[in-house]
């Protein structure tokens, strides 16, 4: 090739390929412009959300104290495993991993997904608790594949004595969505533990600590980097219960065996020492979100051990409630210490024949009625008092009416009147059914803690004070806990008090209650809870299903009411033989631990605290 | 050989251009490695820029016309290398493009591409007519389609795609009939269903992301979406050098080789990556430009064919990374972490510069 070729045609052509380059650079310009300066701050945005993560610091719930200072409930650290949902790249994949780790089931993920699909997707889900050495060692060799799956550590409630008091201190778990839709729940998140019952529940509000948060630098496989910003959480107020641990401790041995419910109190200020009710549970097992299973368990019991029987369950006051009527008839003057009756074991009124104890307790004054609890002798006056003025008693003595204590679920109970039947049955009253009434049969129905209350306030002259779990700073004259205040005759609240000293220490039927040097007074009851002639009808196997409920209440000592002790134990039998003895325990503890000096009874000075 | 007055026509100019995008590489090679493997891309980079300098010396020694008269034995021996790989090579990544000899990996399909380049002008050179027949196209055709063929085989679309435009731009300037160019996009029009439902699945998928790239962000469309968000984050200045989130992170992928321009942009923004393309601009339109100095019709077919190869390659690369183009592993020539891309690069673009040498008649 000597010379050169005349390229000239094929020169021109080359046009098209420098067209062609122009267009594509400008094109990659344009889109170029539009992604960094157009879309920046979309992108910019997406970039945010890339590299960082919010961790949830986790507020731990204030600590729980008895009046003495000791911890009851705390917080321990819980190491759990979540999932971040917005790096979740495959669930099906995800699914399999945790089940081949045996860390939850794909039905499990799959409804802890669903049950939080509205909690904002950056925030982790918790999908197990208190979780092993083995899962963990699972996770973090597999941290790689799976950078949405986090080990974290949250605070988990610790109820130190177990079972002990759970009905009033309560229970705490993870908000429902139910409740996230309801008033006393705002300003909680879905995934949040909240307080479900008694005491965590009443006071959640005030025990709920406040989230922190922390915001970390990760790299595309999960692994923090650098904090970026730290807002720390901060645990809630601790509560000071008006609970008495040492009280409450013989209460719970007292009653471990027993269905029903004890409440000790503080008469003059209401400040509950001791509440126990029985069969119980365990809060412990719901600070780990429970299994179905278990839940089922506590559900399908018979016996309710959810409920709290103290404050939630009505029974008949029996013969308890003959203090109540003796008040009404002597403060309406119907009655005298001198009133007599004759009692021959039982009574036929208005065309049926009531019960007494066996044999009849022949001639009885007042005195003797309370002592020796005879029905003939209230049946008399109940007729002459007619339903109206004994219910008008009652309830200013609190029965029927709900006492306001601060915990959640309390029970109003009824205490029948005519007005009530109308209003209720749309039916008249009828004066036989006032016979029944008369001894706390019938449809007077009642809860453990308005028995001790009523008593108690009677004891103190008619000074009706709100019973209360919580002992705050103001809690002395916190206008919630304000004393009903009625103005009896002094003489027929001394001769009540002296009589139910009798029913204790003379011979009466709680003699099995007395406390030596401490003038306990008080009062038993055996209430039916089914009629005699229907229990007639059982065999004898069932019949232990209608035993009697047995009741004690009383106080101490008997000229300065201290303490006010309602024993109820559900098919008991009779309340001498069976309520009365845990009630005197309950007397007796109380009267040593107040001969104890003072200085031993610092408080317990375990930190309860975590930070 | 070497004439002293070669020093005095060496365009400088191309070459240091060439050289200047090859240093910015290096550079966002190690912003996007430093994080995990320190110096070691660096180090290696700057071994491949170094033998890619000796090649183009090497290169440049040689008449082109000397090249092209042995372009078949390039040819046949690249088509062996080709076979090698589908009988020897290894995996990565989905496509067995690599042959590992001890410690270095080659992808001879990049010297494929050259060598092709070579044949096709070997061929076409000597059809002097103004328009190309029927039977040269066809025999042009299969020069290039051999290759392209093997390439596919071995399941690197992207790089068997650039043997097309190489074709295309070489036959375009040697003539073809209108019914030619007609029939050519018909073809292409008509074959594009036939390919969609040849491709595998996922790269189906990566088309469709590419239309749509909120399509499942976490999984098919992950890459796509990472790149756009790096590019649309660093905004008009950029977030720094070793400073992008999205590259020293790692939620970019292939960050050192396919997606380098994305690391680029989002540490120097909308500026350096008009810098960058205005430098790619540049060197093509520099190179296009000395078609018209080119001695002969073989040297000017030289030219065509590498400037469209580079041309190809930065478009469906910053096609890719900008979101206008599926995803496609196809690196971007100088700036991509690899030896054999850098290296072919250079083995072309001293074809060009041989050209532009030698356009004088002595």
């Amino acid at each position: 090739m000597p010379i050169n070729q005349d390229n000239r045609q094929l020169q021109a052509r080359v046009v098209f390929l420098k067209i062609t380059v122009c267009l594509i650079f400008a094109l990659f310009s344009v889109q170029l412009w539009r992604l960094t300066i157009l879309n920046h701050d979309y992108y910019m945005g997406l970039s945010e959300k890339n590299r960082v993560r919010i961790v949830p610091l986790i507020g731990p719930r204030g600590v729980i104290f008895d009046r003495d200072g000791r911890p009851l409930v705390e917080n321990v650290k819980s190491v759990d495993i979540v999932v971040y949902r917005d790096e979740i790249s495959d669930v099906s994949n995800l699914a399999r991993f945790l089940q081949s780790g045996d860390i939850i089931s794909p039905e499990q993920l799959e409804s802890r997904l669903r049950q939080l699909r509205r909690y904002p997707v950056f925030h982790p889900v918790v999908i197990k608790e208190n979780v092993t050495l083995e899962d963990i060692a699972y996770i973090q060799s597999h941290q790689a594949e799976h950078p949405e799956i986090k080990i974290f550590e949250e605070p988990k409630r610790v109820y130190r004595y177990g079972s002990l008091a759970a009905h009033l201190l309560g229970y705490v778990g993870e908000v429902s969505e139910s409740q996230l839709k309801g008033a006393e729940y705002q300003g909680s998140k879905p995934g949040d533990i909240v307080g479900k019952f008694g005491v965590e529940r009443f006071y959640n509000r005030t025990l709920s600590g406040t989230d922190g948060q922390l915001k970390v630098l990760v790299n595309s496989l999960g692994k923090v980097r650098a904090e970026l910003e730290k807002t720390p959480s901060r645990i809630g107020e601790e509560l000071n219960l008006t609970l008495d641990l040492d009280l409450q401790m013989i209460a719970e041995e007292q009653m471990s065996d027993e269905v029903g419910a004890l409440i000790a109190l503080d008469p003059r200020n209401g400040e509950v020492l001791a509440m126990v009710s029985k069969p119980g549970f365990d809060p412990n097992r719901f600070a780990v979100r429970i299994s179905a299973g278990e839940w089922k368990e506590l559900i399908e019991n018979p016996d309710n051990p959810m409920q709290n029987r103290a404050i939630q369950n009505t029974f008949s006051p029996g013969s308890v409630f003959k203090i109540v009527m003796t008040l009404a008839g002597l403060e309406r003057g119907l009655l005298s210490p001198q009133t007599s009756v004759y009692c021959p074991g039982g009574a036929t009124l208005y065309g049926h024949y009531f019960r007494c104890h066996e044999g009849g307790h022949g001639l009885v004054d007042l005195r003797e009625a309370i002592v020796q609890s005879c029905n003939v002798f209230f049946y008399r006056l109940g007729m002459n008092m007619g339903i109206d003025t004994i219910s008008s008693y009652a309830r200013m003595s609190g029965l029927g009416v709900p006492t306001e204590i601060d915990l959640p679920n309390e029970t109003t109970g009824v205490m029948p009147s005519a007005e009530w039947k109308e209003r209720v049955y749309h039916e008249k009253w009828y004066a036989g059914e006032t016979i029944s009434v008369a001894v706390g049969q019938g449809a007077v129905s009642i809860t453990p803690i308005q028995m001790a209350r009523a008593i108690g306030g009677i004891a103190l002259g008619g000074h009706f004070a709100v019973p209360h779990v919580v002992r705050t700073p103001h809690s002395d004259n916190d206008a919630r806990f304000k004393a009903v205040e009625y103005s009896w005759n002094r003489e027929h609240i001394e001769f009540l008090k002296e009589s139910m000293w009798g029913v204790v220490n003379a011979g009466g039927t709680g003699h099995a209650a007395v406390v030596p040097g401490f003038d306990v007074c008080g009062k038993t009851g055996t209430a039916q809870t089914i009629s005699n002639a229907a229990k007639q009808r059982l065999g004898n196997a069932r019949r232990a299903n209608f035993e009697s409920n047995a009741w004690f209440v009383g106080f101490a000592p008997r000229n300065d009411p201290q303490i006010v002790v309602a024993v109820l134990l559900q098919r008991g039998g009779y309340g001498g033989q069976a309520a009365a003895p845990v009630a005197g325990s309950i007397f007796r503890a109380y009267y040593e631990k107040l001969q104890t000096p003072q200085r031993n009874r610092q408080p317990n000075l375990i930190t309860a605290a975590m930070k | 050989m070497i004439n002293r007055r070669y020093i005095s026509e060496f365009d400088w100019i191309t070459f240091l251009i060439a050289l200047a995008l090859s240093v910015i590489g290096i550079l966002f090679v190690y912003s996007a490695t430093r994080d995990v493997s320190r110096t070691l891309f660096l180090w290696r980079q700057v071994i491949w820029l170094a033998g890619s300098l000796i090649v183009l010396l090497m290169v440049l020694a040689v008449d082109y016309h000397t090249l092209t008269e042995h372009a078949h034995f390039f040819y046949g021996f690249g088509l062996l290398f080709l076979l090698a790989v589908l009988v020897f090579g290894t995996e990565v990544r989905g496509s067995k493009s690599w042959l590992h000899l001890g410690s270095a990996a080659l992808q001879p399909s990049e010297f494929v591409k050259i060598a092709t380049i070579l044949a096709l002008v070997r061929f076409f050179s000597r059809c002097n007519k103004e328009q190309l027949s029927t039977s040269e196209i066809a025999v042009g055709a299969g020069i290039a389609s051999i290759p392209m063929v093997l390439v596919m085989l071995e399941g690197d679309l992207g790089s068997a795609m650039t043997f097309l435009p190489v074709f295309a731009s070489i036959t375009v300037v040697c003539g073809v009939k209108k019914k030619f160019l007609v029939l050519g996009l018909a073809t292409a029009l008509c074959l594009s269903p036939v390919a969609w439902f040849s491709l595998k699945n996922y790269q189906r998928q990566r088309i469709m992301a590419t239309f749509n790239s909120e399509l499942d962000p976490r999984g098919i469309g992950y890459q796509a979406q990472q790149s756009k968000i790096a590019i649309g984050s660093g905004g008009m200045l950029g977030k720094g050098i070793f400073q992008g989130t999205q590259s020293q992170l790692g939620f970019l992928p292939a960050r050192h080789t396919d997606f380098i321009f994305a690391v680029l942009t989002e540490e120097t923004g909308l500026n350096g990556a008009l810098v960058s393309l205005g430098l790619y601009f540049w060197l093509l339109w520099r190179i296009l430009d000395f078609t018209r100095t080119a001695r002969d019709r073989t040297g000017l077919l030289l030219i065509v064919g590498v400037a469209s190869l580079v041309a190809f390659h930065v478009l469906i690369n910053v096609g890719m990374v900008v979101g206008l183009i599926p995803v496609a592993g196809i690196p971007l020539p100088l700036l991509s972490y690899g030896g054999s891309s850098m290296m072919s690069t250079f083995l072309g673009l001293g074809l060009i510069l041989n050209v532009q040498l030698r356009r004088f008649f002595y």
